[in-house]
């Protein structure tokens, strides 16, 4: 299990991508949480030895898919609890406080339990959403084909791209699905009614969820 | 984009700027309005210049309208998304028309709510209605008008229904001193924008009951795409393609020249013939007999048949489904999926083939691009090979030298794509729905390729042909040619008339073909050559220096290093790889 510390780093980096549907910048990281670059940075090495970020030297930094998992976990536990505090205990402006010191100290099983008790919501009181226990997460390119699935964030690093893909509609929470598949080759998606072909080294570099 | 006047029209600043996502009618909204003969084709990124045209709307007179090159957000950073908020930025249209594809509300939104918070004079011009209410969904224009505060004209761009009311209306809005009070979302952020479009989508569409055809093009669509029968049927119809490019393409000529040899040469001829001077006579004859002759005898056949089955792929929307389905294929050239049609292009002619380069995102890949097609055999050089080896050695050798020619571009693609800087980019391109092809616009497209050709190439031909005739009629030709003789006799094995043909075949390839027959003095060529000798004239035909034509084309896009690089690489292949096949197939026991 991270550290505490540790935690509030994937949290935030999760955010990040998800905010800004590319890798983040260890100065934007920094800024978020309020702490040195150098520090950042160090904490970032650590992470890549365990195999939660990838980066090249002072590139971007996204998520791995293990580092996803990780980072939903306590993002779940963080908005069910804010759900817990602002609706149940009625803290409108805390919550997100409240539910910050707490996310640490709770286990899974008793954040699993608290999401049951509050009738399974499907977003925290800021409108996001909380991540599904039961998702898998994975790249596109392999994602099976004809399931819904709903796009994470990207790590294209390529500006272009990132518009495009941004302009197309692929961003977080954007409903999608592969209709065609060349096999190790691009893929057809269908997005907001049109359907975009992807190149592999595109949709390798984007990640979804699906149900299981 | 260095002018974006290739058009030949000057951008003079448009009163009304057409805007929307790619593929959304807007060229073809351009050519109902002014007619100026935008290229209207069935996949994202046709327009990739500006094109501004004059359109007379009656009560208001002429009005100036610019067709820009479709985007999906102006904060874009692509080149076409430059190019075109740079020119509404600079150039400052006094309206602008958004063109919205009704089939995707949605999505177009995004843009209209970006071009919305720019507080310009603003219509918007929804197409694709029809369409749309074939699949079950039917846009409320009113309703999507008052919630964004932007009058909303529904157009069909294709048939030009509405489109004068449209015209109408942005020229209105223009002159209005104030703005109805619009939406406009505070935040730019992407998914900000993207939930509004959503939810304004969902507020103005009303579903309906869909219609049948949707399906059929549903299951084309699904069919056309599978790895499996996909490939099949693209196989298919490439074989088509050709056969029909062999079969009609050379019947065509044959007709063709015939009357020409018939009716025009005679009367060309005697008219040359009032001038008094000998070597000017023969020049003349050079230039216009056999100029417009082997001219017609290609640009004809080969080049409006090839461009009249592109266009129909074109439209109905093929083309995309080809480069998805060569995408694994292309990545192994170095390239991606979307060079296949440049490349396509250029096995018609490979002059346009280079500028449509155009659409493909970076400069490596244009280059890149750019140097497989002119390695790729155009209908020049089919002409050369089927009507060289095909007719005189064998068809078996012919498919030889194209399976050789494929092969040479896999293998220059592979070095190249290795060898050339720069990131490969991946795909990412919007798949348009089949449509059916419209004559009209098929045959105008065809027109317009036809007639660029011509123009493109004509004015070379005749001059080269010119300056050829000239030389040789003055006996300087062999004196000039004479320091090359060793390489064409010693190395390739080829009589020594063939080298001055081989100059020929610069202006145009097949030209190389006609002046043997001329001056090898016998319309069959196995009289002067051995079937060994006659292929390897087509494989180095086929291979060296691209047509002078196709050299302009490359200078003009890419600038005279880069074209004379390719130029010298191609002549040195076409030698080396010419001088072995001569010496290794006998080797093998062919041809000998």
């Amino acid at each position: 299990m991270p550290s505490r510390n540790e935690q509030d780093y994937l949290r935030y980096i999760y955010e990040l991508q998800s905010k800004n549907n590319r890798g983040v910048k260890v100065g934007e990281i920094a800024k978020e949480l309020g702490i040195s670059k150098p520090s950042v940075s160090e904490m970032l090495s650590k992470f890549k030895k365990a195999g939660l970020v990838e980066f090249k030297n002072y590139g971007p930094v996204s998520l791995t898919k293990r580092g996803i998992r990780q980072a939903r976990i306590v993002l779940r536990k963080h908005r069910i609890l804010e759900v817990f505090f602002a609706r149940l205990l009625g803290l409108k402006k805390s919550f997100h406080d409240e539910a910050h010191e707490i996310e640490h100290a709770i286990s899974e099983v008793a954040s699993d339990r608290l999401e049951k008790l509050l009738k399974n919501p499907k977003e925290c009181p800021d409108g996001r959403e909380i991540p599904a226990k039961q998702a898998k997460v994975m790249t596109l390119n392999s994602a099976p084909l004809n399931r819904q699935l709903r796009v994470l964030f990207s790590r294209i690093e390529r500006k272009e791209e990132q518009s495009r893909i941004n302009a197309l509609g692929l961003v977080h929470g954007e409903k999608i699905s592969v209709t065609k598949r060349i096999s190790n080759g691009p893929l057809i998606i269908k997005v907001k009614k049109s359907e975009i072909v992807l190149g592999k080294n595109i949709s390798s570099l984007i990640f979804v969820e699906a149900d299981k | 984009m260095k002018d974006c006047c290739k058009t030949g029209i000057k951008l003079k600043g448009a009163d009304i700027a057409l805007l929307g996502n790619p593929n959304v009618g807007k060229s073809a909204l351009i050519n109902q309005l002014t007619g100026i003969g935008a290229t209207v084709s069935n996949y994202p990124g046709t327009t990739v210049e500006i094109l501004e045209g004059e359109c007379n709307s009656g009560k208001e007179g002429i009005v100036r309208i610019a067709d820009l090159p479709g985007i999906y957000s102006i904060h874009g950073s692509s080149e076409d998304e430059l190019v075109a908020w740079n020119y509404i930025k600079s150039s400052e249209p006094k309206a602008i028309i958004n063109v919205v594809d009704a089939t995707k509300l949605e999505r177009n939104l995004f843009l209209t709510l970006q071009l919305i918070a720019l507080k310009r004079p603003m219509v918007i011009a929804l197409n694709f209605n029809e369409e749309a209410e074939e699949k079950g969904m039917k846009v409320n224009a009113e309703r999507l008008s008052e919630i964004l505060g932007v009058p909303v004209v529904k157009i069909n761009a294709v048939r030009g229904l509405q489109v004068n009311k449209l015209v109408e209306e942005a020229v209105k809005q223009s002159k209005s001193k104030k703005l109805k009070k619009r939406i406009i979302s505070r935040e730019q952020g992407n998914k900000k924008n993207h939930s509004l479009a959503s939810s304004i989508a969902e507020k103005s569409v009303s579903k309906t009951r869909g219609k049948k055809t949707s399906n059929i093009k549903d299951y084309l669509d699904s069919l056309t795409t599978d790895q499996f029968s996909g490939t099949i049927i693209l196989v298919i119809i490439m074989a088509l393609l050709f056969a029909a490019l062999f079969i009609i393409g050379s019947g065509l000529s044959g007709i063709i020249g015939n009357a020409f040899q018939s009716f025009a040469a005679p009367f060309l001829n005697s008219l040359i013939n009032l001038v008094p001077n000998k070597v000017l006579q023969e020049t003349l004859k050079y230039m216009f007999v056999d100029g417009i002759n082997a001219g017609l005898q290609i640009a004809i056949p080969f080049v409006l048949v090839f461009y009249a089955i592109i266009a129909v792929l074109e439209d109905c929307g093929y083309l995309p489904r080809m480069a998805f389905l060569m995408d694994k294929t292309m990545h192994k050239l170095g390239l991606h999926g979307k060079a296949v049609i440049p490349m396509m292009l250029g096995f018609g002619c490979s002059v346009p083939a280079i500028i449509s380069t155009r659409v493909l995102p970076n400069p490596r890949e244009r280059l890149l691009t750019a140097i497989l097609i002119v390695l790729i055999p155009c209908s020049a050089r089919t002409a050369v090979i089927l009507g060289a080896v095909g007719l005189f050695v064998g068809w078996q050798y012919a498919l030889l030298i194209y399976a050789f020619l494929l092969l040479l571009i896999f293998a220059s693609g592979f070095i190249l794509g290795k060898a050339l800087p720069g990131e490969q980019l991946g795909i990412i391109m919007e798949m348009p729905p089949y449509r059916l092809p419209r004559a009209k616009n098929v045959l105008m497209k065809t027109w317009i390729r036809v007639k660029d050709f011509i123009i493109s190439a004509f004015p070379l031909i005749f001059l080269g042909s010119g300056v050829l005739g000239g030389l040789k009629a003055l006996g300087l030709l062999e004196s000039i040619l004479a320091p090359a003789q060793p390489l064409i006799s010693g190395w390739l094995l080829l009589p020594s008339v063939a080298g001055i043909t081989l100059v020929f075949g610069v202006l145009r390839k097949e030209l190389a073909l006609e002046m043997l027959v001329v001056l090898g003095g016998s319309a069959s060529l196995l009289a002067f050559m051995s079937r060994l000798q006659i292929f390897v004239f087509a494989l180095v035909v086929a291979i060296y220096i691209p047509c002078i034509a196709t050299v302009g084309v490359l200078n003009r896009e890419f600038g005279w290093k880069k074209a004379a690089i390719i130029s010298a690489s191609t002549i040195s292949l076409a030698i080396l790889i010419g001088g072995i096949a001569a010496r290794i197939l006998p080797a093998f026991g062919l041809l000998s």
